[in-house]
Parts: C-alpha cells; structure tokens; sequence
C-alpha cells in the first residue's frame, strides 16, 4: 500500500499535490477500520443470513451464527423464482437510464458551463427542483400519462422516466467538472477550426473521466433500485426488474428472509462492484471545480 | 457571425433535458397540484373542483401538528448528524494509512446498495425480540429483557435518524473528502510552521475552505432526507401512533392506505412548496454569503 | 388457429387434387360438425362451453402465500389452452401496494375483468364495478355456500375464506401447567400469568396493534365481549359497553407485561415470534399451519377457539375477501371473466389452489374434496360456516382500523384512559364520510 493516492494520475486540472506522508497516520488507521466494521457489520449480518437453512432462521434458540450452511438461497431464487429475468429487465433500465442520461446531460451541462445566457438561474434552479420530487410523490399523475400515451409496459418508458428524474443531477456535476476545465484548452482548438461539438468530444469529455464515471454511476445505481415507478407501470411479469422481484420475498404473506436477504446480496453486487471499481474517481468527479 | 444568435443555437443543447423534465415531472406535479383542489371520489376519481377544502381538512386534521414536527426534527437530525460524522470521516480518510483503500471501499456499500435493502436489514437488526440486537445483547448478559427499539416513541426516533445518517454518511463523505483534497498542504505546513496546532489548523484552514461542500452537502441531504420514504416506512410506519410520521410517510398513507387522496394531495403539494421555498432561501443566502466573503 | 388450420387443410386438399372429393369431404364434415355442435349445445355450461370471442382481460390476485403465483399461473394456462381467443394478463402485488396498483389501473380505466379485492367499497361507490348479475354464471351462484351469500350483495362474491384460531406452543404451554386452551378471558389472563411465571423472557399473548391487522385483532375481543362494529343503522360503534369492556381487559394484559409490548410489531412480526417460540399464544388464521409446517416442522402446538368473556356464545372470526369484475368495454370481456371465473372455482382448480395456500374454500362443491386434499384444516373447516365477519368493505373500513390503531396504541403507551381514547375514536369516525 503505497502512500501516495494513486487515484490522481491522469489529473491535469490543478497542480498536483502529492501527499507524501513521511509515516502512516496509525490513529487514522484505526478509526478508519472502526469506521469500516462500522459500517459492513449489518451487511454481515444479512449475509450470514442469507447462507442459513430456511428452516433454521426461527427455530430456538435465537442466533446469528449460522448452524448449518445453506447455498440453495442463492440458487433457489435463480430456478424457482424469475430471477433471471428481473436481473436482465433491471440490467437494461439501468444502462439505457445511464446512457441516455448522460447523452442528454452532457450538452447541456457544457452550455451551462460555458455560456451565460438568460434562462441560465432558471433552468439551473428548475433541475433542482426536480430533484425535490421523486417518482412516489407524482406516481398517479405518471400513470394516467403513461396511460394517455400508450407506454405502460414499457421499458423504454421507464428508461426516460428514471432519466427525467435522475439527470438534473449529472447536469449539475458535469456543468461543474467542465466548467474547472481551462477554456484555454478549447480555445486554441477553436484556432485550428475547430466546431464547439468537436472539441466538446475530444477534448472536454477526455478530460471529464472522473465527472462521467460519477455522474454515470448515479445515474445506474439510481435506475437499479428504482421502485415505485416500476411497480405501477411495469404490470407484465416479463418486464418486472430486480428491485420489485425482490420486494415480493417480503411484502408476501410470510417473509422469506433467507431468500430475501440472499436476493439483496446478488442484486447489490453489480451497483457496489461498479461503485468499487470507480471508486477512485469519484472524489475528483464530485467536485472537480469549486463550488460557486 | 452573428454570435448572440449562435449563442442562443447553442442553448438548444439545454433543450432536450428541459423537455424530458417538463413532461415527465411538471406534467405530473401539475396534477398533484390541481388534484390537491378538486374533490376525489372515494377511489381517486376528479368529481369537480373544491377549492381550499382540502387544504381545511388538512389543517384541521389533529395528527398535522405532529407529522410536520416530525418532519423538521428528522430532517435536521439527520443533516447535522450526517454532516458531523461525515467531517469526522472525511479528514480520517484523507489521512494516508495502509488498508485506506480498503475502508473507502466499504464506504461505498451503503450508498451503492438499495434503500429498501438497507432498511431491511436494519429492521431485521433491530426487531423488538428477534432482532439481532437483542439477540447479541441477551445470550451477552448485557441485556436482561429484549429492547422494543421501534416501539417506543422516544428510541424509535433516534433509530430511524441513527439509520438515516447511516446511508447518507457514505455520499457526504466522498463529497467532503473532495473538497479535503482540493486544500493544498502548503497551506496546512505554512500554519504549522507558524506555530498552529491541529485545531487551530482545522478551525482556520479546513473549515473555511471546506464550507462551500459542507453547504452543498447540507443542501443535497436536506432535499433527500426530506422525501426519504422507505426507512421510515420499512421500520415503523410511521409508528407507534403517528410518532414518527413524516409528510411524505403521511401523505403516502392517506393515499393508499385510508383513502383520503384529496388530503394527500394537498399534503404533497403543501410539503413541496415547503420544501421550494426552504431550498431556494437556503440556496440564495449561500450565494450571498459566498459572494461577500469570496 | 383455426385460420392454420383450414390453410393446412386446403393445401393437402389442394395437393390430392379433385373437386367432386372435396365437395363430398366438406359434406361430411359440414354434417358431422352439426351433430357435434348441437351436441355441444346441449351439454351443461360447465362441462363443455361454447367458444369465446376474443378477449383481453387482466386478472388479478394477491399474495396469499408462496404457492399462490404457481397456482395462478397454473390455472390461467389451463384456461388459455381451452379458450385460445382469450389472453389473460395476470397481475399481483405485494399487499402493501396492491389496492393501490389496482386502484391506479382502474381510474385509467383499465380495471381488472377479473380481480380479487378486500376493499371494494369505494370502486362500488364510485360505479367502476359491474355487479355480479352480470358477470358471475348461475352455476357459481348456486355453488356458494350459503352463509357467505349475503341476498342484498350487488358487488361481489367471496374468493375465499380463513378461519381464526389461537395457536398456543405446547411446550411452554405445558412447562407453565397450563393444560387446555383458555375459553375465557379469565382463563386466558391466568394461563398468560402461568406462562410469564415459568418463562419470564416471553411474551405470553400477542396482539396487533399495527397495520390493518388492529382491525381482525380487536374483533376477536370485541366480538369476545358481545359486542359488534356496526349497529343496525349502520354506524361505528367503538364506544359501546363491550367495546370498552375488550380494550380494558386488554389494556390491564398489557400492564401486567401480558401481552406483547411492542406496539409497531406487526403480524408478519408476531407470526415469526411464535415460530420461534417467542410469544405463546397467538391468534390468527388457519393459513398460518402451512407456514409453520414449512419454517418450523418441529414446533409442537395446539389451535384453540378464540376465548369469550362469561355469558358470550362461542364464535368465530373469519375473513373473507372477494371477488369483483371492473366495468369492461365489451361483451366479450365481460364473458371472458365469466369463464375465467367458473374455471378457477372448478374443484380441481379450485382445491388444488385452496389445499397449497392454505384457505379454505367458500363452494359447496369444493368442501369435500379440499377436505381429502388438506386434512390438517378439518378442525377449520368445521368452523367455517358459524363464523363472523367484520365490515371490511364499508368505505370507511381502511380509515377505521387506522384509527383504531392509534387509540389502541396511546391506550397500551399510557398516553390516554380507555374511555378516552375511545371516545375520541368514536368522534373522529362519526365525521367520516359514508357511501
């Protein structure tokens, strides 16, 4: 474990500060790792229930250590229950949510970065409002609209919907992360001839990486788990994505914890692995400028 | 070239996000709006319009007083406490230590793992006699009779904001540490070299330049912890007896569960504009304040 | 399918060639087709119906237990195979959302053809509901065990019915030498005396006094005390005599550590308590022996009936939810629910569906076989027909348990006297709007 962040090689944004410590932070380390047990041990705990015989969970005497180790909740759920399917339909609404989310987000954070124009305060102060609202508040007036434009059962629909509600928060990161980037660098590209979209894509998004993965990652882990909408407009059992397979374990008649809690394991596993890999980038993505 | 008229080409790129927010989120907030002054039938139906009636019924309704209480004190508790914690965290994690990278990923977990999981998991742990909490603390000795966590008033609260700071903790403390790292240390060994200790260092360097993420931070938390409906929901509806009921828990009761959509409608534009009218003021006087002292 | 296969059949003719043979073929044909039909005609609805004309329905259905969806699809398959025109689009939810899915449907006016619903009332109200004269077929009318048919009923017919019972976990039952099931409240308070006695850390009787459960759990001892909901002019009565007679006999369980403690603990809650030998005596329905059979097969216990203050006839609670059809946009929906709906309450279909949930059936037909299927609901079954209901379909049902429930939990918190508490509660639903 070097000591330096090794997160930081490709920052060209502001001079490079490297925090070369002459010695490791020991107090640090151990309110670090107290912090960290801190915060895994509820998932332990789920985990250790999710590998316990079903039969186990209520017999007596109460425990939290398994007594016998059960693997069919993983596999259960994957030949009895539908898995695969809300697997693939929450696969497809996260990408194509983040996808098409960050298509649309990332002209106009540029606009919004670079110009000053009239609706400026406006459309910024309207994209944090939408972030005051959530699919739950407005579900009966989403469904009647879905309904009068014949897109219920639709995962495209659902697609734009969680866009719609997500975006203005990858708006307001990526109009910061281009906003830190000098537009001396575009300008000497305008020189050579260059249109505003060019060098919006080869030379503003390149330099973007850390902003894109966050405001990317938001956009999936918020599609992923995304709820309310689905269950209302989402009625065909071909179409249902994971976060409504997995309430089913529980809003039923007895809750089936062990397959519950071995569902939640498998359906986190994707968000939190993307989360991981990037997660070096997230520190210089969330606030790649000063924050006006 | 006529620049204001390509300027104004350009705002054409803002437009497909302005149209994609107008449709599918001032559409359906306009009929939450109007459904909150027209009369429903008993299954939701627009049977004409009826003014400020709804609104009447909402205020006179005797659980308001509580549920807006409520609102305030979980939405602040968890704030302040998430802020704290975060601050704490954030300079922990700043600090180079090895098995960093280990922690900064477990960090990660609570906020790329879904609420409703996380909700789960916490109502599992802190069930009034199965509860792995009292499991622990009765086969240890510490505890003689297992704790109702969640079923008195008092405790229930502090759980559900203990749980609330808990999720929010993760994203504020990425935030938080982005701003730490944006600090240069030239600052930090000049102080030190003038004689400044830790807090001084802290209190006069950190701080100051930290503020702008911790408002920003505040203000994002505020706007989620606000809506934030299924850790309440999961843990305590909303219980024991309208205890831990919160505006958007309450409004989401009276429309599925007890059938008063006219009043949830009101409640939920009520609350809405609540939530505008603190955002922007908020928002507005940290512009201001930013303005003035640079 | 029947286009296919007249192009199949016209290619062969084709290929074989020969007018005079085919004009003879359709002869026969067209003769034998007549005989047959004519036959078909005659034979009863139930055996052999006619074809139905094209259809699209939804149907829905809840989550009873963790068979329902299999026994569902399973008969919605075998509905389609006999009446290819028809697709029926199945639809169920969790139940804490699952009004709501429906309701959001049918106020775009996409209600269910066919639908299983505990909270009718305002659909009817509001004139969404087609009333059972036209939907559901003379033969089921007939097969209706007559208890359940209520002559005045426009809307509905049950679905399907569960019985109360007290469970009691025999172990701990007999380690606090408490020998029989308490009839009594007398008998219960000095059984759960025993039982906190020789086993301090459990609870003795578990109440609900969360969720929509208040509503059956407070019948149970409102009912135990004689008394009733609604009186005859169809008014809430939570403050009568027996009313505040059941809430302070429970509120004094309650005090005395008696009762479960934890208001927010809900049925699911209290369920998996008993499972793990946590609470000893538990009141709810007969579907909870499937549930027990399945998590914990070697917990030993006993079903009681739901004891009754002295002077009280002996009583039972059932529940039953039921069935309703959405005003549909054609004929041939309407006929298609029709079918649907004399398909599931086939007994085949019927008590395959019944025996793996866990309900009991509400068809004359079905009580025999289901009694073959499910032997470990006989005791139940007996119980069926003297059971009582409570208004669960009266609009102001949802908003009355709601407010039960906050009385009942400031009762038990101390926060308010049983009269009190009551009367507020009498106040606040007497201003409820009705039907």
């Amino acid at each position: 474990m070097t000591a330096t962040p090794m997160n930081v090689p490709a920052q060209k944004k502001r001079r490079m500060r490297t925090r070369q410590r002459p010695r490791a932070n020991r107090v640090a380390q151990l309110l670090g790792f107290l912090v960290a047990i801190f915060i895994i041990a509820p998932y332990i705990v789920m985990f250790l229930v999710s590998i316990m015989p079903r039969t186990e969970v209520f017999t007596p005497p109460l425990h939290v250590i398994p007594r016998a180790i059960d693997f069919s909740n993983f596999t259960i759920p994957w030949t009895d229950f539908p898995l695969p399917i809300y697997f693939r339909n929450s696969l497809i609404i996260a990408f194509g949510a983040t996808v098409l989310g960050l298509l649309i987000a990332i002209p106009a954070a540029y606009v919004l970065a670079r110009f000053r124009f009239r609706f400026r305060t406006a459309i910024t102060l309207t994209l944090l409002m939408t972030q005051m609202l959530s699919p739950a508040m407005l579900i009966l007036g989403l469904y009647q609209e879905f309904r009068q434009f014949g897109l219920l059962n639709n995962l495209v629909a659902v697609i734009v919907v969680n866009t719609a509600f997500t975006v203005a928060f990858a708006v307001l990161i990526l109009s910061d992360v281009f906003e830190s980037i000098p537009f001396e660098i575009e300008e000497a590209a305008f020189i050579d001839g260059a249109s505003r979209f060019g060098t919006l894509v080869r030379i503003v998004l390149p330099l973007s990486g850390p902003g894109l993965a966050t405001a990317g990652l938001f956009l999936f882990a918020q599609a992923w788990n995304e709820f309310t909408l689905a269950l209302t407009v989402l009625s065909d059992p071909e179409l249902t994505p994971l976060s409504i397979g997995l309430y089913q374990f529980y809003g039923q008649f007895d809750k089936q914890w062990t397959y519950l809690f071995a569902t939640a394991v498998m359906g986190a596993l994707p968000v939190i692995l993307c989360f991981m890999y990037l997660e070096r980038w997230l520190i210089k993505g969330l606030t790649a400028g000063s924050i006006k | 070239m006529n620049q204001s008229l390509q300027r104004r080409a350009y705002a054409l790129w803002a437009l497909p996000v302005v149209v994609l927010v107008l449709v599918f989120v001032a559409y359906p907030l306009g009929l939450l709006i109007v459904s909150s002054f027209s009369s429903l039938s008993f299954s939701g139906q627009v049977t004409g319009w009826a003014g400020w009636d709804n609104y009447q019924a909402l205020l006179i309704d005797p659980a308001l007083p509580n549920v807006l209480r409520n609102t305030a004190g979980w939405t602040v508790g968890v704030v302040a406490g998430t802020l704290l914690i975060s601050i704490g965290v954030a300079i922990v994690l700043n600090e180079n230590f090895p098995g960093r990278r280990v922690v900064r990923w477990i960090l990660v977990i609570p906020w790329a793992t879904s609420l409703i999981i996380t909700s789960l998991v916490f109502a599992w742990l802190f069930d009034s006699r199965l509860g792995t909490i009292n499991v622990i603390g009765m086969s240890a000795g510490i505890l003689s009779d297992p704790i109702a966590f969640l079923g008195a008033g008092q405790t229930a609260k502090l759980i559900l904001i203990f749980v609330g700071i808990f999720v929010s903790v993760p994203f504020t403390t990425y935030l938080l540490l982005s701003g730490l790292q944006g600090i240069p240390a030239e600052y930090y060994e000049a102080a030190s070299i003038d004689g400044a200790n830790r807090i001084r260092r802290f209190r006069y360097i950190t701080l100051p330049l930290l503020r702008p993420f911790i408002q920003l931070a505040g203000l994002l938390n505020a706007i989620y912890v606000f809506n934030s409906f299924p850790i309440i929901w999961i843990l305590t509806r909303g219980g024991p007896a309208n205890d831990t009921q919160t505006i958007i828990t309450y409004m989401y009761k009276m429309a599925f569960s007890t059938d008063e959509t006219g009043k949830a409608a009101a409640l939920g534009t009520g609350g809405f504009f609540l939530l505008l009218l603190l955002g922007s003021a908020y928002w507005i006087t940290l512009r201001r304040s930013n303005r003035i002292t640079g | 399918m029947l286009e296919i296969r007249n192009l199949k059949y016209r290619s062969r003719l084709n290929r074989e060639g020969g007018r005079s043979r085919i004009a003879v073929a359709a002869a026969i044909a067209t003769a034998i087709g007549l005989v047959v039909s004519t036959s078909l005609v005659n034979a009863s609805a139930a055996t052999k119906p006619k074809a139905l004309a094209k259809a699209t329905i939804d149907f829905y259905m809840g989550p009873y237990a963790a068979t329902t969806d299999g026994a569902m699809k399973k008969i919605i398959n075998s509905f389609q195979k006999a009446n290819p025109n028809v697709t029926v689009r199945y639809q169920t939810a969790p139940w804490d959302t699952y009004d709501s899915k429906m309701g959001t449907a049918a106020k775009a006016g996409d209600g269910p053809g066919l639908g299983m619903q505990y909270t009718y009332g305002k659909y009817a109200t509001d004139g969404l509901l087609d009333p059972i004269k036209n939907w559901v077929s003379p033969a089921v009318m007939k097969d209706i065990i007559p208890e359940f048919l209520n002559p005045k009923e426009k809307w509905v017919i049950p679905d399907l019915a569960s019985v109360r019972g007290v469970f009691h976990n025999t172990a701990i039952a007999t380690k606090a030498g408490v020998t029989s099931t308490p009839q009594t409240f007398d008998a219960l308070k000095a059984a759960a005396l025993k039982i906190k006695a020789s086993n301090p850390g459990i609870t003795p009787v578990g109440f609900i006094s969360t969720g929509d459960d208040v509503g059956a759990s407070f019948s149970y001892y409102l009912f135990g005390a004689g008394g009733e909901w609604i009186d005859k002019e169809g008014n809430f009565l939570v403050d009568s005599t027996a009313s505040i007679a059941a809430l302070t006999f429970l509120k004094d369980l309650y005090d005395n550590k008696l009762l479960e403690q934890d208001v927010t603990a809900n049925r699911g809650a209290q369920e998996e308590r008993f499972q793990a030998g946590q609470t000893a005596i538990l009141p709810t329905g007969n579907f909870f022996v499937n549930t027990l059979k399945t998590n914990v097969p070697n917990l030993k216990y006993k079903v009681g009936a739901l004891p009754r203050q002295s002077g009280v006839k002996p009583f039972g609670v059932g529940v039953t939810d039921f069935f309703v059809s959405f005003k549909q946009g054609s004929k041939a929906q309407t006929a298609a629910s029709t079918a649907l709906m004399d398909h599931l309450l086939k007994p085949s279909n019927y008590v395959a569906w019944l025996a793996a949930d866990g309900f009991l059936p509400i068809t004359k037909s079905a009580i025999e076989p289901y009694r073959k299927a499910a032997p470990d609901m006989a005791p139940f079954l007996d119980n069926l027909t003297a059971a009582k209901f409570y208004p669960s379909a009266d609009v102001r049902w949802a908003k009355v348990v709601s407010i039960m429930s906050e009385s009942v939990q400031n009762v038990f918190l101390g926060r308010t006297s049983v009269a009190e508490g009551l009367k507020s509660a009498q106040k606040q639903i007497d201003a409820l709007p009705r039907a």
